[in-house]
This record gives C-alpha cells, sequence and structure tokens, in this order.
C-alpha cells in the first residue's frame, strides 16, 4: 500500500540522481583548473561593475585571470595569490571581504539576526503553547 | 497630439487621487457622507484614476510605435528601424517610461480593488485600503510628473531616434520589467489593506481572506519576473550565470523572501488569528522594501551591471517617499500593535508551528541580503571600500535555506493546532472519519523517503569520491538529497490531497498551489546545484577546424561568419556567428550550432548571443567572445546540467501562485456571499 | 505603563535607525560617487618589480632594463599608462605632450594591451610626451601598479612612494588635482 505511494517519488528520486551521476562523471579536470576557476569567482573585475573575473571579458579580467594561472603555476597557495591581488588592488578586489573589525558586523551580523529570531520565535511558540493549554483546560 | 492628451490624463489622474485619498481618508462624519456614498465616491475616483492612467500610458505606447520624436523618451530611446515588438517593449525600456509602467499598474490595482463592491462588513476596510493606495498613487504620479515626466517635448522634433540600448532589444528583457513590476506594485495592495487595517485597530480571519489573494498574485508576478530576469542573465550575458547575488538582483529577491513569509503567515491568521502582529509588520515591510528596490534601481545607488540612467534629484524624491512610507507605516505600526489580541495556540509541533519557523528562515534570510547588499555603502561611509558578492551570500545565505527546505517537506503535512499525527484536523476538506488512516501513511511515506534519500546520498558520495574534490563532491551529494526530499514532499502533499478528496479532479486550487509551489522549488533546487556546482566549461581559442573536448562533448569550428545590417528583416546589427559542429564518438557532426556577436552600429555596442542547445539532462552552452589577436576564435564552450528543470521549476511554481490566487479569490467570494 | 514604555523604547530605537538609516542612503546619493568605479587608494603602494619590464616600441629607444628607466628619472617621476585604441587617452595627449615638454625626463609611459606598432604609430603622429616609452604587453605592470583602466596617471615621490593617482584622463578636476600633486612632489 505504502509503496503504491512511494513508487513514483522514488523513481523521480533515483532519475535525478542518475542524471547527476552522469553529467559530473564526464571528465575530471586537473586540480589547477579547479583551483583557478574557484579563485576567478573571488576575484572581483576592477572594470566591471561588481561582477567576478570569471564573468567578464573586459581586458583587465583577462589579465588577471591570465597572471592567476602564472602564480599557480609557479606554486603559488590560494592564499598567497589573493594576497598578492589585494596588496595591489586593496582588499575591494575580493568578492568575499575578509574578517577584520570593519567586517565583524558582517560576518557576525547573519547569525545575530538568526540568534534574534530564533528568540522571538521561541517565545511566540511558548506563549501559543500555554494559549493552547489554557483553552483546553 | 495624441502625447497631448496622453499627457493631459496623467496629469489629471493626481486630483481624482487626490480626491480619492480626501474622501476616503477623513475622519468620519467630517464630510456628513453616509458610508454608502463614500464608498462609492472613493470606488469611482479609483476605477477612473485608472482609466486616466491606462490612457496615458497607451499614448505613450502609440508614441512609440508611431515613432512620435518630438517626446523626448521616444527620441532618446526609439528608433524607426527598431523591430515593432521592441518598439512597444521600449516604452517601459527606460526611466521615464518604466515609471509610467509602475504607476499604470499601481493604479490599476487600486481599480481592481475598487471593481467589486465590498460587502458591509468589508466596507470601511476597502475604503481606507483605497485611501492608502490613493497616498501611493499620488506620490509616484508627482514623482513622475515632476521629475520623470515622459511627455517632455522637444522642439523642434528630431526625425530619426536614438535607438534602444541592444541589451534591451530582446524579448525576456522585454517581459522581465513588466512581471517585476507586477510583483512590487501587487505588494502595495497587501500595504495598503495592512495600514488600513492598523488603521482599524483590526485584523481578523476575514482579514487575512481578504489579502491572501493579493499577496499570492504579487507573489506570482514576482516570481515569474525574477526567474526571468535569471534566464536572460542566463542565456544573454553569456557566463551561463543566472544568479550572480548582484544588488539589483538581491533587492527583487527581498521583498520575494518576505512575501512569501507573508503568504504563509497569512494562513495562519486565517486559521486561528495567531501571529497577526507579525504578518501585519510583514505586510509593511514587504512593501517598503519593493520602494526600496525601485529607489536603489532608480538612484543607481549600489554598483551592478544592471546600469540605468542615473539622476540624483529623482533618487531624492523617492527617497522621501520611502522616508515617509516607513515613518508613517512602522509609526502606526507601532502605535497600534499592542491593541491587537493574540489569537489561538497551537503547538510548537503544527501546522503552525512550522509556518512560524517558515517566516523565521525566510525573514533571516531577507535579512542577510539586506545587511551584505547595503554593508559596501556603509563601509564606504567610513571610507573603506570593500566589495560583497557571490562567495559571501553562497556562505551565508544558503545555510538558512537548508533547514527552511528540510521543513517544507514535512509542513504540509503537520495537523493545525498539534501535532499529534493521529489527531486533529489535516487537509482543507477532509471527511471526519478517514482521518486517522490517512494521517499515518504520508508520515511513513516520508520516513522511507529519508531513508532512500539517505541511501542514495552514501551512493553519489561513494561513487564520486574519486574525484579530486571530496567536500564538493559531498555537498553536492547532499543538496542533492534535499532537492529530492523537496520534490518528494510536493508530489507527497497532492497525493495526500488526492487521498483526502477522494480524487484527483477534486484536489481543491490551494491544494494544487501548495504541491505545485513546493515540487516546482524541489525541481527547481535540482536544476541550481547543478548547474552551478557541476558545469563543465573551458574557454578555448580555435581557428577553423580545431577540434576541443569538453567533458563528454568534442567540438569543431566549422567557420566564422557574417552577416549585415537588414533594416527589411528588423536586423539593426551585424551579426558574426561561429559554426559549432557537436561531434559524436565516431566524428560524425551530430549538430551544428552557432553562438552569435552582435554589433549595433548605432549605438557602437556588441551584445552575445550564446547557442543553447537544451536536452532533458542539460544544455550544450557556446558563447562567441571574441576574436584573438592571433586570428583565431575565442569561444566558450560548457555543458551545463539539469538547468531547463530550474526554469521548469519556476515555471510549477507560478503555476502553482496562479492556482493560489484563484483558490484563495475563490475562498473570499464564497466566504463573503 | 510597561506597555507604554516598551512603546516609547521602540519609538526612539525606531527613529534613531530611520535618521541612520536615511543619512546612509543620503549619503549614497548627494556624493559625488559613481559605484561602478573600483576605489583607488594611495595608500596602496605600486610594486616595482617589473618595471621596465616590456616590449620596445619600433622605432623607440628600448627601455626595457630597469636602470636605463630609472636613469633617466631623478627626483619624482610621473608613470602613465595609455593605449592607442583607448578615446580617453586621447582627451588628455594634449596637456601630457604640454606636462612632458615642461619636466623633461620625468613622464615615464606604459602602453597598456596595444600592439607596440599601433602605440608607436600614435606616438609618431600625435606626439611622443614620454621620456621612457615601453608596451606593457603581458600586463603585469598594469597589475602590479593596481591599473583600474587606461588612461590612469601616477604620481611619485623622488623616493619612489606614490602620492597621487589619477583614475581617468587628466581633464577638469583630475588636471587641477594632478596640478597640485606635481606641485607638492618637487617641494
Amino acid at each position: 500500500m505504502m509503496t503504491n505511494q512511494t513508487r513514483p517519488i522514488l523513481a523521480l528520486l533515483c532519475l535525478a540522481v542518475l542524471t547527476s551521476l552522469m553529467t559530473s562523471f564526464a571528465s575530471a579536470q586537473t586540480v589547477n583548473e579547479i583551483r583557478a576557476k574557484a579563485l576567478y569567482t573571488e576575484l572581483r573585475c576592477v572594470v566591471c561593475a561588481g561582477q567576478a573575473i570569471a564573468e567578464s571579458n573586459a581586458e583587465l579580467a583577462q589579465d588577471m585571470r591570465a597572471q592567476v594561472t602564472v602564480l599557480i603555476a609557479a606554486n603559488k597557495s590560494d592564499a598567497e595569490i589573493r594576497d598578492w591581488f589585494v596588496t595591489r588592488y586593496g582588499d575591494a578586489v575580493l568578492m568575499n571581504p575578509p574578517l577584520k573589525p570593519l567586517t565583524l558586523a558582517l560576518w557576525f551580523g547573519p547569525l545575530l539576526i538568526f540568534v534574534l529570531g530564533a528568540g522571538i520565535t521561541g517565545l511566540v511558540m511558548m506563549r501559543a503553547q500555554s494559549r493552547l493549554v489554557e483553552k483546553e483546560r | 497630439m495624441i502625447a497631448e492628451w496622453a499627457h493631459l490624463a496623467l496629469i489629471l489622474a493626481l486630483p481624482v487621487a487626490v480626491m480619492q485619498a480626501l474622501s476616503a481618508l477623513s475622519p468620519a462624519g467630517m464630510l456628513g457622507w453616509s458610508g454608502g456614498f463614500r464608498q462609492n465616491i472613493v470606488r469611482w475616483s479609483a476605477l477612473f484614476g485608472a482609466i486616466l492612467t491606462s490612457l496615458a500610458f497607451l499614448g505613450l505606447v502609440l508614441a512609440f510605435i508611431s515613432g512620435d520624436f518630438s517626446v523626448k523618451t521616444t527620441f532618446e530611446h526609439s528608433h524607426s528601424a527598431k523591430p515593432l515588438l521592441y518598439k512597444i517593449s521600449g516604452t517601459w525600456g527606460n526611466h521615464e517610461g518604466s515609471i509610467l509602467l509602475w504607476v499604470l499598474i499601481l493604479a490599476v490595482f487600486g481599480g481592481l480593488l475598487a471593481l467589486r463592491k465590498g460587502a458591509a462588513s468589508r466596507q470601511d476596510l476597502q475604503v481606507r485600503a483605497l485611501g492608502v493606495q490613493a497616498l501611493i498613487v499620488i506620490a509616484f504620479l508627482a514623482f513622475t510628473i515632476f521629475t520623470s515626466n515622459p511627455f517632455e517635448r522637444l522642439l523642434p522634433a528630431p526625425i530619426e531616434g536614438r535607438g534602444l540600448n541592444p541589451l534591451l532589444q530582446d524579448i525576456g528583457l522585454a517581459l522581465h520589467p513588466p512581471l517585476l513590476y507586477f510583483g512590487y506594485v501587487g505588494f502595495s495592495i497587501t500595504f495598503a489593506l495592512t495600514v488600513a487595517a492598523l488603521l482599524r485597530g483590526e485584523a481578523d480571519q476575514a482579514w487575512a481572506r481578504m489579502v491572501r489573494p493579493w499577496a499570492m498574485l504579487a507573489w506570482t508576478g514576482l516570481t515569474a519576473g525574477i526567474a526571468l530576469g535569471s534566464w536572460w542573465a542566463y542565456y544573454e550575458l553569456g557566463w551561463g550565470g543566472f544568479w550572480a547575488w548582484d544588488p539589483v538582483e538581491n533587492l527583487s529577491f527581498l521583498p520575494w523572501l518576505t512575501g512569501t513569509a507573508l503568504i504563509h503567515s497569512l494562513m495562519v491568521v486565517e486559521k486561528s488569528g495567531a501571529l497577526r502582529v507579525w504578518t501585519l509588520f510583514l505586510g509593511v515591510v514587504t512593501f517598503v522594501l519593493a520602494i526600496l528596490g525601485t529607489f536603489v534601481v532608480r538612484s543607481g545607488l549600489l554598483t551592478s551591471v544592471h546600469a540605468f540612467a542615473v539622476d540624483p534629484s529623482r533618487g531624492v524624491f523617492i527617497l522621501a517617499i520611502l522616508g515617509l512610507a516607513v515613518i508613517a507605516a512602522f509609526g502606526l505600526f507601532v502605535w497600534r500593535a499592542p491593541q491587537f489580541k493574540p489569537g489561538g495556540g497551537f503547538a510548537p509541533v503544527s501546522r503552525e508551528g512550522a509556518l512560524v519557523l517558515n517566516n523565521l528562515f525566510l525573514s533571516t534570510g531577507a535579512g542577510v541580503v539586506l545587511l551584505g547588499t547595503f554593508f559596501p555603502l556603509i563601509t564606504e561611509a567610513f571610507g573603506q571600500p570593500l566589495t560583497v558578492g557571490k562567495p559571501y551570500f553562497d556562505a551565508t545565505f544558503l545555510p538558512f535555506m537548508v533547514p527552511l527546505l528540510l521543513l517544507m517537506a514535512l509542513g504540509p503535512f503537520l495537523p493545525w493546532r498539534q501535532a499529534r499525527f493521529a489527531a486533529g484536523s489535516g487537509g482543507e476538506s477532509e471527511a471526519g472519519p478517514k482521518r486517522r488512516r490517512l494521517r499515518l501513511r504520508p508520515a511513513r511515506g516520508l520516513l522511507t523517503l529519508l531513508v532512500v534519500a539517505l541511501g542514495l546520498a552514501a551512493l553519489v558520495i561513494t561513487l564520486l569520491s574519486w574525484q579530486s574534490q571530496p567536500r564538493l563532491t559531498l555537498t553536492i551529494a547532499l543538496a542533492m538529497v534535499l532537492a529530492g526530499w523537496l520534490l518528494g514532499g510536493g508530489v507527497l502533499t497532492l497525493l495526500q490531497r488526492v487521498q483526502a478528496s477522494g480524487s484527483l479532479a477534486k484536489v481543491t486550487l490551494l491544494g494544487w498551489a501548495v504541491s505545485l509551489a513546493h515540487a516546482g522549488l524541489g525541481i527547481a533546487v535540482f536544476g541550481l546545484i547543478a548547474g552551478s556546482a557541476m558545469v563543465q566549461e573551458r574557454t578555448v581559442n580555435l581557428k577553423p577546424g580545431d577540434e576541443a573536448e569538453v567533458g563528454h562533448l568534442t567540438f569543431r569550428l566549422e567557420g566564422v561568419r557574417e552577416t549585415q545590417v537588414d533594416p527589411a528583416a528588423g536586423r539593426n546589427y551585424i551579426s558574426a556567428f561561429a559554426d559549432l559542429a557537436v561531434l559524436d564518438r565516431q566524428g560524425g557532426v551530430q549538430m551544428i550550432l552557432s553562438p552569435e556577436r552582435r554589433f549595433y552600429p548605432i549605438r557602437q555596442d556588441s551584445t552575445t548571443e550564446a547557442a543553447i542547445h537544451v536536452t532533458w539532462l542539460g544544455d550544450i552552452f557556446l558563447a562567441f567572445n571574441t576574436q584573438a589577436p592571433d586570428g583565431g576564435f575565442i569561444v566558450s564552450l560548457s555543458w551545463r546540467p539539469l538547468i531547463p528543470w530550474l526554469y521548469f521549476g519556476c515555471f510549477l511554481m507560478v503555476v502553482g501562485g496562479v492556482c493560489g490566487v484563484l483558490g484563495s479569490w475563490r475562498r473570499l467570494a464564497r466566504m463573503s456571499s | 505603563m510597561n506597555t507604554n514604555f516598551l512603546r516609547m523604547a521602540i519609538f526612539v530605537l525606531g527613529a534613531v535607525a530611520i535618521v541612520l538609516v536615511g543619512t546612509l542612503l543620503w549619503f549614497g546619493l548627494s556624493s559625488q560617487r559613481n559605484p561602478a568605479d573600483f576605489p583607488t587608494s594611495t595608500s596602496i603602494q605600486p610594486d616595482f618589480s617589473a618595471f621596465g619590464q616590456g616590449r620596445a616600441l619600433p622605432g623607440f629607444e628600448d627601455f626595457s632594463d630597469i636602470a636605463a628607466v630609472r636613469a633617466g628619472v631623478e627626483g619624482p617621476f610621473v608613470v602613465n599608462f595609455f593605449a592607442s585604441w583607448c578615446q580617453p587617452c586621447r582627451l588628455e595627449h594634449p596637456y601630457l605632450l604640454e606636462f612632458g615638454a615642461a619636466n623633461p625626463g620625468r613622464l615615464i609611459g606604459l602602453a597598456y594591451r596595444d600592439d607596440p606598432i599601433n602605440a608607436a604609430t600614435y606616438l609618431t603622429t600625435d606626439g611622443n610626451p614620454y621620456a621612457a616609452v615601453l608596451a606593457d604587453t603581458d600586463s603585469l605592470n598594469a597589475l602590479n601598479f593596481g591599473l583600474t583602466g587606461v588612461p590612469e596617471t601616477y604620481v611619485f615621490s623622488a623616493d619612489g612612494n606614490l602620492l597621487f593617482r589619477s583614475p581617468g584622463p587628466l581633464i577638469g578636476a583630475l588636471k587641477s588635482q594632478f596640478i597640485d600633486a606635481w606641485a607638492a612632489a618637487q617641494k
């Protein structure tokens, strides 16, 4: 009985997982290619409006991408490559702002918002529960 | 001549709106009118205002079609060589016209609210809501007429227009702004009804029932608008990206998040009267965020790829509207909120409890997006410029969505008020004696689903772990399981409704709405994950005859051809096509795809038109970037798995939204008749 | 009373928040800012490690040697990135010619992403303001200098400290700022 219900969903799920398998099996990229691609999304194209260099055809974005591959080939770590650009362009070149006193609010704000919201939610739930109990009494 | 009449209609709409606001919001007895008379005056002015604004907009559309270049807007944004469709869409492809469209939708929604004469019990609510709506209309009409008049004249009239931004000459972008505005402005009605409820000090179940169809309508428009914008970015910008966390995107996403929360909390208010203060808050916030979005887009406050004409004086005007709306609405809210008595109680594990958590995660998400979007402006004010981009939002926003999606599949199965699986009343229209059995099945189904999903996750992880990125693989696998879980939840919700009502044909529209929207999101999440984390992509420099491999695909550049400007065929650009053959395993040509680069001589500007071959499993996505100095052609070749499912999922969500609008509208009509 | 106190507190907090946010948005509007511009700062010092690396322009003296470039430069100096394909560069070119003539040996040009032949043609036909000029073919100097577009001009003190940078053509306000910075560098 129950299998009647779940069978179509199982089928759908299997299909989805299989497609994901097929599509991701296709090729293995080299570690360096993967690293470069990840770094492209972390560096801002300095002549574009807030886009990463991964998403721009601008000359400077091409230069920056080329420089990333040069630095990877020179055995620099991801952190060293980010630093290379930060010393030349400043923090604003990073799509992901660094954790500093100035950005504490940015990085811990989400948690704070959530904790605050969760507190209020807890309060709402408790009150609703007590209203329910009162009514049923 | 048409432009003059249209201009006159636009100007006349202002006193009409003033009259509407005054007669609706003046204290009872001051005008000496009876309730019914006041209602009629307000309703007729709303309808008349809607007609006048429509005439004004129609006039502008006609000026664009006929190429009346004595109108400055037309001169600057149209061209006689443009195809008719883009002449029409050009009407809102510029600042003045798009603001007029904003006002048009605003006035037409007000007219729709006024169309039905509210039942006696809701008469006062309708009148006050129309009064608030009139205030918004006044603000934006004044903004249009005084800072962005679309009917400004040029003398002598130029012979030819300056053309349209080539990026805007596109079907996706022709439809994207109207839908987005439809959503933004739709929330003006929920806002007006909310403020009216605050004014009256009353927000009962009937109020929630009245707000619901409007909230759903706005949500549906916004969902469609955002999806269309994302689709446009996907095929037009040439990078295959569909969501970049660009400030302008974020600002359309914010009211979507709070609007989604609003739709869900309204259900609680309608059921038991609980959460009404919070729901009123959401009603205010959502429209304030919509104005904020309009403000940022129109003032060019934040860095964005969506470049618009920028004029600080306009920014100041919208900022003033925003400030007034915030001060008045929140002041009223804080003043009145304590007067609302708490509604019915509920257990933490119940439908209400799940909806409260839904609101928690959605609001947190909205808070995070708001913080990240405006943080660069804050640090810039302190002289420390920063960039907050995609990696930040991915890292901070997505974690809050995981529990939301987990809960989403479960929520619709939880009974109202209390969570004991065997008790309580569940779906929209369940027969009494069947309850116990029905309740058990989905619970067991979900458990099975979870076990199977986790098993498949384990399988995926083992199979993929040979790849060099175990962490990424794990994330993808878990995310896929989450999407499957969500899809399963949506389908099960529908099955449960089928069982409860006896047949598929008897499932209520609201039952369809929840199933389709939830399942649609599940399907969209599949596409989202695959399309962002599993893409195979290479940018290569090819000469004719060269081959390149990407993933399981092999491509060969056959050649590059060009076409010239041809006004007769509606082509005001020069095209270069790179003909790329997709080869099968034996080296035979399977098909030829031709990504295009367009050059617009009038604007000295070029665009990329990616060639996309859509299959069930994913898209072959090719873009022609540029010609290399060595004479080769730089093309980016990619395989983007499951992407069509992202848009199919969004489509299902929109269909679900339409079902929700109709269902909640029908219920409103039934309850009030 | 408790409710009233809470209400007042929320009112005050809300008012403060509205004023703060309003000021911020006002700031965003009123200042002469273009949010699309990448923020440049003189506190970031260019990296000279690749300075002078590049290709010589045909028909021009070969400066692809650090010593040669630096030898021509004593005291404060100016580095200007340009390109023959760059339209705004042509706007500042007359002023650069004037500046180069008035300050011999002080202006160094780097052609950004330019074919050396095109750059040479440009300088032959429009005039060469530079004491030393190279094509920055691999863009290494551009990245080392934190370039955000062409033209961009850097004013250095005698000991190589960055004093001023102009992220656009030397016309209008940027030109007068440049003149002041150059005067200050002479002291």
